[in-house]
């Protein structure tokens, strides 16, 4: 059962989870919405998510944990040692920091138990920085955890009792905030900081081990990586019945090769065939990983670091060496948390990938991937707090937005935008980034009744010289930008987005011109004007012409000048004549809201003059 | 031709024998001169003769310029106060002579009237340097001084090159006539000169820069011979005894091709103390007091330091053989009864218990804790309580504020979450006595996220590779290297070359945003150079005695490392010892604590040594030093001097008292009051000396008695010298002020709990002064309570005297009203029966006869007063004057004290005083 509090939550809900569940709502108020979560037994353990949508609004992402203890709410006035609320193991508490008083929890070990303690906050969104302590009954501090390396400001800690008796858990924010709320898993299970190997093959299966951030290492146990992947996680216990401890990982369709036992160094690295995933860990000083491959001239490889954002602290550095040892590329050390690569091969031949530590630190929990592959492109969400991923869209004409960022590697053409599920009934509109483009903005307008919830991956599409490459558009940065304290959102969030469709609203413009035609001679040009009026009086900006489905050999541009759209038709010299239709739409935003207008031209192609 | 015979020169007193003379002073056992034999060659060439008596006793004496100096052949060689100077070639004879005694030397002298090439680099620049020319007040400035700019002594010879002989179109020089040069002129006055008379016709270097300039300013030719070193007669160590102590140097520099020379008159001379003894321009040191100085020799880049030591007799001197309770007091003890400094007696328990912890865990103790430990009667009771304080949790929380100081630990530098995060590092290091080798291994090579990792935030404190070196020079080396940065160190051996040199370990060190709010990521990149600004020349990384080295391993930090924390490290534990010995005495060995250099030399050189070698035997250990210290009866002496070491300030005679640091003296007041501050977002009941950051809550008292900004890493930053605005907080701020009205501070509770005024009083010193108060002081606090009483009931009685008359005068003023009335009334009775009516009024009712008790029954109601008629009646000027008096009453009413608040006032008056005594203020 969980409980949402807010506003206006008295409508008609949709509610869509990360993982399969079946949702029942049983009590909706206005101010508080009470529904029945129904988990798959197969749903994935881990970080997930839900959102709810109304015709009135819909929520962000609302992070949680899928797990397999059963939860509690924090008790209150646990707020010193002598009032610290009594827990029975294994449990998950959900609490808030309350500023300089912490909060207490008290448990009863036998001497040589094991406890282990860990902290979900900045995974699920959460500001909240915890620190963990146990203490004796009289308060003597037993046991200290601050941040995990590899998971930031989250703490883990395992504990072993030297005597039976009464201990207590304390756990405060170290920067003594108030209202940031944290979940705490108390039970005997492994703490585990990140996984080895981090990237799995579809459908294969692995030797997993756990690692943790104290050197602990667990397994190997046999991993059978899903054929569908919604965010995995590896699991992990001390026994069938005890409690599990959950690292995600990667599933992915390339090859991955792992380290190996000869440590795959440069005297005896391992070879590897691309594109794949190679998978090592730099675990001891001055470590470095090599693997060997083969290339051909003017290929372009990009080399991607997957690190922390799986628990792994690791900031790898990425060289590649030619057979005489001498460095022809290295990854600049640049503002992102994964270190990138992009690399044309300069000559045939067979090179080394040196993987190395930056900070010249180590451990066997630092833990990575590189994935090696050709991205001839990269295409972003514009990683600007503007950059929305939830768009509340009116029925009859609201559209979602999105500003996109392109990084070429060796690809310049035009690159189409699209869902990856299919999205649901609606248009597009400018979703064909130009040629040479490196910005673009395109639009998608929903054409379903109020209530319906969108929610789908956005991809970029080209057909490049090695075939058609499609790939996620990479919401990442933009949703650090808006949620900072959610430092590694999980990679499965990655490229979603949520469009909802609310009650219509009062149009902001509207076409003067219905269905216009135009003729146009092949190889022709012709420039059209269609008048438009503003329907909401303070409505006083220029909106933006937009274009969607044009016929194959057409090509058209907007403008606005005042209330007209001004547009330019261009016909290929080899387009056959005949009858051709247009999508153009004209797009215009006030006050948080949208709208598309679409117009159909009728466009008639005649014989070139 | 040189004259034959014997010259005699008389010089000074005692030389000639006068008749029967009284036992001489100083009874000589043998007179020694030194050199005793030296060959002159040039005519530039001289030697500095020293002579020293030896006494029967044991002592010595230099009579250098006391002597008598005889010259068998005046024409080769003269003497002046023991300098001598060539004249022809030949050889020589001196022979010294005082208070009967003699010695002899042997001159030869080659090529005295040959023409010799005065060196620009040992000559030209030696001179300017001598005489200040060059310092930095002087044209040694970055701007120089009326447009004429040289190196700081003489570090550049390249730019001086081009300042002396090329700028302002060689001007300066005049080689037809060079005692017209601007370079002469101006230094002797010839011409206005803003440095004043610097330099004068007779001087050695006036000679050599007229030389210079005659030979038309050469330049030195490649193959010129270097000096490598300095040698200094005496050596180190010479013990003399006032008050007829004075010590003439000899400075002698070799150069790289075998040649020595005497260059005495050329070389810089300065003390260390001069307290202790002064050095004139001529290398003669002169003691004024006794203890130990160090003389600090300069020529050309070369320095070189000689220890003296300086004694006197002291009237009634007697070694008393205190008690050793470890070899700290061994050494302290030796020292002290050499320089006849006797050292103070033992504190007494409140003295010691107050000063410890204040010392270990930077607050007083409880009164309970005080009650205990001086009732205790086991006579280990002050190690028992050492070792206790050093497991307290607060021990760690108060010296990782000691070392929050020196890592510059402020938000302004790390972020809000980054200081909560480095100090809870810093507190866990001390409280898991982290080795300190490990610690500056920890700080040094740390990398990663600064909020993962706090130790990285050592590097985000400092803005690049230069402020680098800099802290970790002063942090770790005691080193403060801030001028090698853009010249060679004035008053060290460092270099630019060796700055950096230094920085080539850490200039690799890079910083970037990292993708969690407010953390930076520390990494080290795998090239970049270090480039000297000056010289372009790309540098290697240097390390300190070992000079230039090659790195190999891509994060250099870990040679420096290792080279810094190996046990065999001259300065990394003697840094480390005299900074904890500092925290405990108020003063370093060498003192300020992180400035070691050799003009700057220990007050106890084997104590520092001793400690630094217990320090590396025991792992680094920081608690087992601190133990030790504490443990010594020198760190439990008495702060009181006596009669033979009231002088004393550097050799740990007896404590010296200092003020409580801001962060205590805050603790104190909150702990004496029992009112505690709240600081912010910070749990109830966080100490001031547990504060992370002094930005992360600004508190004004703290700010007005010293907290450090936290700006720089140097132990200065932190003062707590007094000045007028801490006298006002104490007087009449209103931190003191508010904690003393408070209703639930600590003698309000007390006297609510029924605890009488002497038992609160006996609280008071006892929590504020940990110790009993007198039974003067309590006496004294009686009175004023009993004055303040009498004063309170004085003043009661007062207002409750002007009260009445108040009332009084209001009632008055009411009757009139009355009478008023009543006479009205009266008018309206018939005539007849009016007189009647008043006569049988005026009797008393016993005395009427029946017609008057009639008249009074029937007619006397019609002439009573109602409250209704005299408020109608009242008139507006009456009814004001009723106002006022009221008012007047209330005003008195409300000034009326409480019968019991004269106590309160009074605990308030003692509290306040108390804590405005130097007893209090100061840690002693």
């Amino acid at each position: 059962m969980v409980q949402f509090s807010g506003k206006e939550l008295d409508s008609p809900v949709s509610i869509w989870t990360s993982f399969p569940a079946q949702v029942t709502v049983t009590e909706q108020r206005a101010d508080l919405l009470v529904c029945h979560f129904n988990v798959a037994a197969e749903a994935p353990v881990g970080v997930g998510a839900l959102v709810i949508s109304s015709p009135k609004g819909t929520s962000g992402p609302v992070w949680l944990l899928v797990d397999q203890m059963s939860a509690i709410g924090e008790p209150s006035g646990n707020h010193a040692l002598n009032s610290a609320a009594a827990l029975q193991l294994p449990v998950v508490v959900q609490g808030t920091v309350d500023g300089p008083e912490a909060d207490y929890f008290a448990v009863e070990l036998q001497e040589g138990q094991q406890l282990s303690l860990e902290v979900y906050a900045s995974r699920l969104g959460s500001a909240c920085d915890p620190v963990l302590r146990v203490l004796s009954e009289d308060g003597r501090e037993m046991a200290v955890a601050d941040d995990t390396p590899g998971w930031g400001a989250e703490s883990q800690l395992r504990f072993t009792a030297v005597r039976s008796g009464r201990y207590i858990i304390e756990l405060r924010d170290s920067s003594y905030r108030s209202g940031e709320w944290y979940l705490l898993r108390a039970g005997d299970f492994p703490v585990l900081a990140t996984v080895y190997p981090l990237g799995v093959q579809r459908g294969a299966t692995v030797p997993l081990s756990g690692l943790g951030a104290n050197n602990e290492r667990l397994g190997p146990i046999p991993f059978t990586a899903p054929l569908v992947d919604e965010g995995s996680s590896a699991v992990f216990r001390y026994r069938p019945d005890l409690p599990p401890g959950m690292v995600p990982l990667i599933v992915t369709d390339l090859p991955e090769y792992l380290e190996g036992d000869s440590d795959a160094d440069v005297q005896s690295p391992v070879t590897i065939g691309l594109p794949c995933g190679v998978n090592g860990v730099l675990d001891r000083p001055d470590d470095q990983d090599c693997f060997r491959f083969a290339a051909r001239k003017d290929q372009r490889w990009t080399f991607r670091a997957t690190t922390r954002r799986l628990g792994s602290p690791a900031y790898p550095f990425l060289r590649i060496l030619d057979n005489e040892g001498k460095v022809v590329a290295e990854s600049p050390v640049g503002e992102s948390e994964d270190l990138q690569l992009q690399w044309q091969v300069p000559a045939d031949g067979v090179y080394l990938l040196s993987v190395e530590e930056l900070t010249r630190r180590y451990g066997s929990s630092f833990s990575y991937r590189i994935q090696i592959s050709e991205q001839p492109f990269q295409v972003m969400l514009k990683p600007a707090k503007e950059s929305r991923l939830v768009w509340d869209v009116a029925q009859d004409g609201g559209a979602a937005v999105f500003d996109l960022v392109v990084q070429r590697f060796g690809y310049d053409g035009p690159i189409r935008v699209g869902w990856e599920k299919g999205g649901g009934p609606g248009e597009w509109f400018n979703a064909v980034i130009p040629a040479r483009a490196n910005q673009a903005r395109v639009y998608w307008r929903p054409a379903e009744m109020a209530g319906a919830l969108h929610a789908d991956r956005l991809m970029a599409e080209a057909d490049t010289p090695g075939g058609t490459t499609r790939q996620t558009v990479s919401t990442a940065g933009a949703y650090a930008q808006q949620t900072p304290a959610m430092v590694i959102p999980p990679l499965w969030f990655d490229g979603l987005v949520f469009v909802s469709v609310q009650s219509p609203q009062e149009p902001l413009v509207r076409w003067k011109t219905m269905s216009p035609a135009v003729e146009l001679a092949a190889g022709g040009k012709l420039e059209l004007n269609l008048e438009f009026e503003r329907v909401k009086a303070d409505y006083k900006e220029a909106p933006a012409v937009v274009v969607g489905q044009v016929g194959a050999g057409l090509e058209i541009t907007g403008k606005v000048d005042k209330d007209n759209a001004v547009l330019t038709l261009q016909a290929s010299p080899q387009i056959a004549p005949g009858k051709y239709s247009a999508q153009i739409g004209l797009f215009a935003a006030f006050q948080g809201r949208t709208q598309l207008l679409p117009l159909e031209l009728a466009v008639h192609v005649t014989q070139a003059k | 031709m040189r004259t034959a015979g014997w010259v005699t020169t008389v010089w000074m007193l005692g030389w000639v024998a006068q008749g029967a003379l009284a036992e001489p002073a100083f009874p000589v056992e043998r007179l020694e001169v030194y050199p005793q034999q030296f060959s002159l060659v040039g005519p530039y060439a001289g030697v500095q003769l020293v002579v020293t008596a030896y006494g029967k006793d044991g002592r010595l004496r230099d009579v250098t310029r006391e002597c008598g100096y005889q010259i068998d052949e005046p024409s080769i060689v003269r003497v002046e106060r023991g300098w001598v100077s060539p004249v022809a070639d030949g050889s020589a004879r001196i022979v010294v002579e005082w208070e009967g005694s003699r010695a002899e030397a042997v001159i030869q002298v080659t090529q005295a009237n040959e023409s010799e090439r005065v060196s620009f680099t040992y000559g030209t620049l030696v001179a300017l340097t001598k005489h200040g020319c060059n310092s930095g007040a002087c044209h040694g400035s970055p701007s120089g001084k009326g447009g004429f700019r040289l190196s700081l002594r003489a570090f550049d010879p390249a730019l001086d090159q081009v300042t002396l002989i090329r700028e302002e179109f060689g001007r300066r020089i005049n080689p037809f006539d060079p005692e017209e040069s601007l370079l002469l002129r101006k230094p002797t006055m010839k011409l206005p000169h803003g440095g004043g008379l610097r330099l004068t016709a007779h001087d050695p270097a006036y000679r050599l820069l007229r030389d210079w300039i005659g030979q038309g300013g050469q330049l030195d030719p490649q193959q010129q011979p270097a000096c490598v070193r300095l040698e200094v007669f005496p050596a180190s160590g010479r013990v003399l005894h006032l008050p007829e102590a004075s010590q003439q140097l000899a400075v002698w520099a070799h150069f790289s091709d075998g040649s020595v020379r005497d260059v005495t008159p050329l070389a810089s001379f300065s003390s260390s103390d001069e307290s202790v003894a002064e050095v004139d321009e001529r290398g003669l040191v002169v003691g004024h007091n006794r203890g130990e100085a160090a003389i600090l020799i300069r020529y050309a880049d070369q320095m070189e330091t000689c220890f003296l030591t300086f004694l006197k007799e002291v009237e009634g001197f007697t070694w008393n053989d205190p008690p050793q309770y470890n070899y700290i007091d061994e050494i302290v003890d030796a020292k002290l009864k050499k320089l006849h400094f006797l050292p103070s007696e033992l504190a007494g328990d409140e003295e010691f218990l107050r000063r410890v912890y204040l010392d270990v865990v930077g607050h007083l103790p409880s009164v309970e804790e005080v009650r205990a430990f001086l009732a205790d009667p086991d006579p280990q009771k002050r190690s028992r309580l050492i070792d206790q304080l050093l497991e307290r949790p607060e021990f760690a929380r108060y010296w990782a504020l000691r070392w929050g100081d020196i890592l510059r630990l402020t938000v302004g530098q790390v972020g809000a979450d980054g200081v909560y995060k480095y100090h809870r590092w810093l507190e866990q290091a001390w409280a898991q006595n982290m080795p300190y080798d490990q610690f500056a291994r920890e700080l040094l090579g740390a990398a990663g996220g600064t909020l993962t990792h706090p130790p990285a935030n050592f590097y985000r404190t400092t803005a690049d590779e230069n402020d680098c070196v800099e802290a970790v020079a002063q942090i770790f080396l005691g080193a403060r290297l801030q001028c090698a940065k853009c010249h060679n160190h004035p008053f060290e051996k460092w270099t630019q070359d060796n700055y950096y040199g230094m920085a080539a370990f850490f200039n690799r060190v890079k910083k970037k945003p990292a993708a969690r709010p407010g953390e930076l990521l520390v990494y080290v990149a795998r090239t970049g150079e270090v480039v000297q600004p000056r010289t372009g020349r790309q540098m290697k990384p240097w390390l300190p005695g070992r000079g230039e080295i090659d790195v190999e391993l891509v994060d250099r930090r870990q040679a420096f490392i290792d080279w810094l924390t190996a046990p065999d490290n001259p300065l990394f534990a003697r840094v480390e010892v005299n900074r904890i010995w500092s925290y405990l005495f108020g003063r370093g060995i060498v003192d300020p604590p992180d400035d070691f250099r050799e003009s700057n030399p220990p007050a106890h050189e084997e104590l520092l040594e001793a400690l630094a070698r217990d320090f590396v035997q025991h792992g680094f250990d920081r608690k087992h030093i601190i133990r030790t210290i504490l443990n010594s009866r020198i760190y439990q002496t008495t702060f009181r001097p006596n009669p033979w070491n009231e002088e004393d300030e550097k050799y740990f005679s007896h404590q010296q008292p200092r003020m409580l640091s801001a962060e205590q003296l805050l603790d104190a007041i909150c702990f004496v009051t029992g009112v505690p501050e709240k600081f912010g977002p910070l749990p109830a009941g966080t100490l001031a000396t547990h504060l992370p950051a002094p930005d992360l809550v600004k508190h004004e008292f703290l700010k007005i008695f010293g907290q450090p900004e936290r700006q720089t890493v140097c132990a200065c930053e932190r003062t707590t010298e007094s000045n007028l605005g801490m006298a006002i907080q104490f007087f009449n701020g209103p931190l003191i002020y508010e904690k003393l009205r408070d209703e639930k501070n600590r003698f309000r509770v007390l006297a609510s709990a029924g605890h009488t005024d002497e038992e609160i009083v006996t609280e008071l010193y006892l929590a504020a002064l940990c110790r009993m108060p007198s039974a003067e002081e309590l006496q004294a606090a009686m009175e004023h309570v009993a004055a303040k009483r009498k004063q309170f009931e004085d003043e009661r009685t007062s207002i409750e005297q002007q009260l009445a008359e108040l009332s009084r005068q209001m009632e008055a003023v009411r009757q009139g009203v009355a009478e008023r009335v009543r006479q009205h009334k009266f008018n309206q009775v018939p005539e007849p029966l009016r007189d009647d009516l008043k006569k049988a009024l005026d009797k008393s009712p016993d005395e009427r006869n029946d017609i008057e008790r009639y008249l009074v029954d029937k007619l006397g109601n019609l002439i009573t007063v109602s409250q209704e008629e005299i408020n109608t009646a009242i008139t507006d000027e009456e009814k004001q004057k009723i106002k006022e008096l009221s008012e007047q009453s209330e005003k008195l009413r409300a000034a009326l004290p409480a019968e019991s608040a004269y106590r309160m006032v009074a605990l308030e008056d003692i509290c306040w005083a108390i804590l405005n005594t130097n007893e209090f203020l100061f840690q002693h």
